[in-house]
């Protein structure tokens, strides 16, 4: 199974437009598309998020290729200033994304950099050492998936689930403060120059849309 | 217009400083072979450029007609046994490619009115690749103005493509082989007094010995010493 993760932006002004838009979209996307979230925060300016899953690209393109040819589509998409979607598939040993979400949660999502050749190890990293520690502060893992179409390559997406804002900020401070973490991170930036884990764009995400 | 693929995928490499001369090497005589036998697409061209946002770039372009076949070839690839050695052979304490970008292009609408009907050949000299951004670039007409004012002025019109995975789907780009770079250079000059509102991002670009690109990248290869 394939993973697209879209990002929109708006035209200014047009946020209600935009969102209608991507809410009209549902009859054509059907089952493909996983959560629509309107994320908060961020490095990178995004008004929508969207994960959707394909059987195969092909698939995809039978649903993207009259859209884009739509000429009601075309009109109604000049609500985006910006559009780009990426094709991500889940890391070894991520959790089988089922994108049945508990609504009572704080989402966030990771959208971070790994050192490029060292995914293998980054991955086998995250899960042996940051899962870990994500569980004991109460979080867990959604998804996680590499970009293999995509900008500025290899870079992982991530999805937490946290109880609530307060166990997130103690988790990821505890997480700078770890001294296993520390250690491991150190060793990294030895070897590297830098940590597996690199630069990040992180958003706290609301969900708009099933 | 025949001969144009359904899709095309533009591998960008940012390279680590230094590390361009080795992975020439690596790209040029030991991994065509292995993409043959993987069945990943014969590259259309390929490049290194000292000048542009990626810089130092390394890049090349290949064609498609399924992007599954696509995901099968690199699935088979990435996990064949000559290119595991290879890659441990380039990340061990060897970094080269400091950040890959994998895109994937449509054919522009707007790429069979800049076909070539002459002879097929290799085109040398400088190539720009340009990436125009702006809902304003949907605009079919727009572009093919741009892009004649281009040909007009000398350039070469090698592939026009929209942006469809992994870049905006507003991106639209234009590959130009431009006979010397002073000519490329005094035509942007003109293009930023008659056109102050584009934003094209310029990527100026030599293409390399062993994948030169042909007219309108087409896949009739010359025969090539190995």
């Amino acid at each position: 199974m394939l993973y697209e993760l879209s990002f929109y932006q708006c035209a200014p002004g047009a946020w209600s437009k935009a969102l209608a838009a991507l809410k009209g979209l549902t009859p054509r996307m059907g089952q493909h598309r996983l959560g629509l979230w309107q994320p908060d925060g961020g490095a990178r300016p995004a008004h929508f998020l969207m994960l959707s899953q394909w059987p195969d690209l092909e698939t995809r393109d039978r649903i993207h290729d009259p859209l884009a040819a739509d000429p009601a589509w075309r009109t109604t998409s000049q609500a985006f200033a910006e559009c780009e979607h990426w094709i991500v598939t889940p890391t070894r040993g991520a959790p089988e994304f089922s994108g049945k979400w508990n609504t009572g949660e704080l989402f966030e999502f990771r959208v971070q950099e790994v050192v490029n050749g060292s995914q293998a190890a980054a991955g086998a990293d995250f899960w042996n050492i940051v899962a870990q520690q994500i569980a004991t502060a109460g979080g867990r893992v959604v998804g996680q998936f590499d970009a293999v179409l995509g900008p500025n390559r290899p870079n992982f997406v991530t999805i937490l689930a946290w109880p609530d804002f307060q166990a997130l900020h103690e988790g990821w401070r505890a997480m700078d403060r770890d001294e296993g973490v520390v250690r491991q991170r150190q060793a990294e930036i030895d070897a590297l120059g830098r940590p597996y884990h690199d630069r990040m764009i992180q958003y706290l995400v609301k969900s708009v849309a099933p | 217009m025949t001969g144009m693929s359904r899709y095309y995928e533009l591998r960008l490499y940012k390279m680590l400083p230094t590390r361009m001369p080795v992975f020439h090497d690596l790209l040029g005589v030991q991994v065509p072979p292995l993409f043959a036998k993987c069945g990943v697409s014969r590259p259309l061209g390929f490049w290194e450029s000292y000048a542009g946002p990626y810089a130092p770039l390394f890049g090349y372009i290949l064609p498609w007609e399924s992007l599954d076949a696509r995901m099968a070839a690199w699935t088979r690839f990435y996990a064949d046994p000559v290119w595991q050695e290879k890659l441990s052979t380039n990340y061990a304490g060897q970094q080269r490619v400091d950040r890959p970008s994998v895109l994937i292009l449509r054919p522009s609408a707007v790429w069979p009115r800049f076909h070539s009907e002459g002879p097929v050949a290799e085109l040398s000299g400088i190539h720009e690749m340009r990436i125009y951004r702006g809902r304003q670039f949907e605009d079919d007409a727009l572009l093919a103005a741009r892009v004649g004012a281009a040909q007009e002025h000398g350039a070469e019109v090698l592939g026009v493509f929209d942006g469809w995975i992994g870049l905006p789907t507003d991106s639209r780009i234009v590959f130009l082989a431009w006979p010397d770079d002073a000519q490329r250079l005094a035509t942007r000059s003109r293009e930023a007094t008659l056109y102050p509102g584009d934003f094209a991002q310029s990527h100026v670009m030599r293409p390399l010995g062993y994948g030169v690109p042909m007219t309108n990248f087409s896949t009739a290869f010359p025969e090539r010493a190995p």
